[in-house]
């Protein structure tokens, strides 16, 4: 399995790359009031407003530093009703992607509520690189003020 | 601080670093992408975000693949196309010898390319293409004229072309079905008509014309 490296602040972290469409320079985004402080805002993807979340609030509550190499990385993200999105992750050094076996990863033993997206840790050259699980990084509600549709066509509030 | 052990110590060097031996060149050691990747660790130039900003902005084009190219070519009014993997060249009209009690309707004679004798046959005359009833403007008809080399099974055979139009591609689900009121001989030939700016042009079956004129020869 391939993986996408990046690191939030001083960590290393693995993102898959079946999730992964396309990796942007970090764009100017619109900031959307009303959302929680880790949607950094959207931007207009051909066409199709996708909403941008800054891992590094989201981890740590620091915003990733403004640099080439943060970068937005655009994965699938599947709706808790099946649906299919575009969601964008804002990450720092984004420049690596490391080939790891399904078994050189082990449970980190630790999972908070709200760190489910946080998954499995492996040794990349003795650094600890743990996985993020995206299809755990919204809840039900965050993901309704994302993504939800409401006759008026904008987001619910 | 930088590290610039490659202008020291390698290959800019005097090339006694010790890893030199086993990787041969600074470019495949990790201290050198790990210096490169350090460039990456400046501010973005706001020009590059927001030209960024417009390119995913615009729509994306329709993803073109598995499209398959043709040479397109005209005899009297048809407009016909052959794959490119048939063809040899496009060159000048060449005088057409007759071959006594041989040449017919389909196998004109022989040409010679550059001292190479080629068997010259009517295309037209295979497909039954029809003549224009158009009053012919012949002196620009002569000047269009050309002769098409093509090859198959490592048999060149050199036709004469009303005009040569170029090279068009086209995917597998834009072709049309042949219309019946086409002459048999035609139907027989073309495995699809193409829209091509108002033109519609038949797609011509490399097995069929090929046989055709290799029966035709024989």
């Amino acid at each position: 399995m391939l993986f996408i490296l990046f690191r939030l602040g001083k960590e290393q972290y693995a993102l898959e790359t079946v999730h992964v469409i396309e990796v942007i320079p970090r764009l100017p985004l619109r900031p959307q009031p009303g959302t929680p402080s880790y949607v950094a805002g959207l931007f207009n993807f051909h066409g199709t407003v996708v909403p941008v979340l800054d891992l590094g609030t989201l981890n740590r509550g620091v915003p990733c530093a403004e640099r080439l190499s943060t970068r937005i990385i655009l994965v699938n993200y599947t709706l808790k009703n099946g649906a299919k999105k575009v969601l964008g992750l804002i990450a720092e050094a984004v420049t690596d992607a490391v080939e790891k076996e399904p078994s050189d990863f082990s449970a980190a033993g630790v999972v908070t509520g709200q760190t489910s997206y946080l998954g499995t840790i492996a040794l990349d050259e003795g650094v600890m690189v743990q996985c993020v699980l995206p299809e755990h990084l919204l809840s039900a509600e965050v993901e309704q003020l994302l993504f939800g549709e409401n006759p008026s066509g904008g987001s619910a509030k | 601080m930088k590290n610039l052990c490659w202008n020291n110590i390698g290959v800019m060097g005097n090339r006694s670093c010790p890893k030199l031996s086993e990787l041969g060149h600074c470019r495949d050691c990790a201290v050198f992408s790990q210096e490169g990747r350090v460039l990456l660790n400046r501010e973005a130039p706001q020009e590059y975000l927001t030209e960024w900003a417009s390119l995913l902005a615009q729509e994306r084009e329709a993803v073109r693949c598995n499209e398959k190219s043709v040479q397109v070519f005209r005899l009297m009014s048809e407009w016909l196309a052959l794959p490119v993997h048939c063809w040899v060249e496009v060159i000048g009209v060449h005088p057409v010898r007759h071959i006594p009690h041989r040449s017919n309707q389909i196998l004109l004679g022989l040409v010679s390319v550059r001292g190479e004798i080629h068997l010259c046959v009517s295309l037209g005359n295979l497909l039954g293409v029809e003549k224009s009833e158009e009053p012919e403007d012949t002196k620009s008809l002569r000047a269009n004229r050309r002769f098409c080399v093509v090859k198959r099974d490592n048999i060149s055979w050199v036709f004469p072309a009303d005009e040569v139009y170029g090279l068009i591609s086209y995917a597998e689900k834009d072709v049309g079905a042949v219309p019946s009121t086409v002459s048999k001989s035609f139907q027989k030939f073309t495995r699809g008509l193409l829209n091509v700016a108002g033109r519609k042009i038949g797609l011509l079956d490399e097995t069929s014309v090929f046989d055709g004129l290799s029966r035709s020869v024989i």
